[in-house]
């Protein structure tokens, strides 16, 4: 999220920093060993925070390549825009039945 | 109804809450563990699951399911935890006023489940522990 703060005439830009609680699953869960973190983030979309999390746990990166992602329990898309206090969840494939 | 549970799935008891006097087919699909070339000598699988996601989708499914006609009743079941061999994993029911209609929107919510629902296993191999 970009927040404009007007000075006089200046005008500073800069984005707002979000919690994002980050959950993982599986794999992934047993990569980073935790199944939650807390994430400040400035970013803006799924991806955004994808490839933050990359830069946080580069152990991740294999099991990325077939990863989906869930915001607030709903599949989301690389393009779905993140808001402060949003649950993404890392969905490694599924297996059940 | 949808359900996770970590206990065994009474099989009976759900196929009798699947009775209903405007249905004229009951079908049930059972999902097992098993032993395969690929995994070995598997003793069980333990499923782990984002509780309350699989809850929502098997929720869509499930209406999804309901909304098709004939179907009067639809029961789908994941176990989460260790499942033994012989013990069943997913239980789903339908009941519908004819069997073609119950065949095939059982094995469209076996398909859901399967792709959509964020349930993990993870197999117990006789010969290696956890594989």
């Amino acid at each position: 999220m970009i927040l404009s703060v007007g000075c006089g005439k200046s005008v500073f830009k800069y984005n707002q920093i979000m919690m994002i609680k980050v959950l993982f699953f599986a794999e992934a869960k047993k990569i980073i060993k935790k199944g939650e973190v807390d994430l400040d983030f400035t970013g803006k979309t799924v991806l955004d925070i994808k490839k933050e999390l990359l830069e946080k746990y580069p152990s991740l990166e294999t099991s990325f390549n077939s990863v989906v992602f869930a915001v607030n329990e709903k599949y989301a898309t690389e393009n779905t825009v993140l808001k402060d206090g949003d649950v993404l969840a890392v969905i490694p494939p599924v297996g059940g039945g | 109804m949808i359900k996770i549970l970590k206990e065994k799935i009474d099989i009976l008891h759900y196929v009798e809450l699947l009775k209903k006097d405007d249905a004229g087919a009951i079908v049930t699909f059972l999902g097992e563990p098993r032993k395969s070339v690929e995994d070995g000598d598997v003793i069980s699988i333990n499923y782990t699951a984002y509780e309350t996601m699989v809850l929502s989708e098997m929720k869509k499914i499930e209406q999804e399911a309901l909304n098709i006609s004939g179907i009067k009743e639809v029961i789908i079941i994941h176990r989460i935890g260790e499942v033994l061999l012989q013990e069943v994993s997913l239980f789903v029911g339908i009941s519908s006023a004819h069997r073609e209609e119950g065949f095939k929107v059982c094995s469209m919510i076996v398909d859901k489940v399967k792709e959509k629902v964020p349930i993990w296993k993870e197999i117990k191999n006789a010969r290696s522990g956890d594989s």
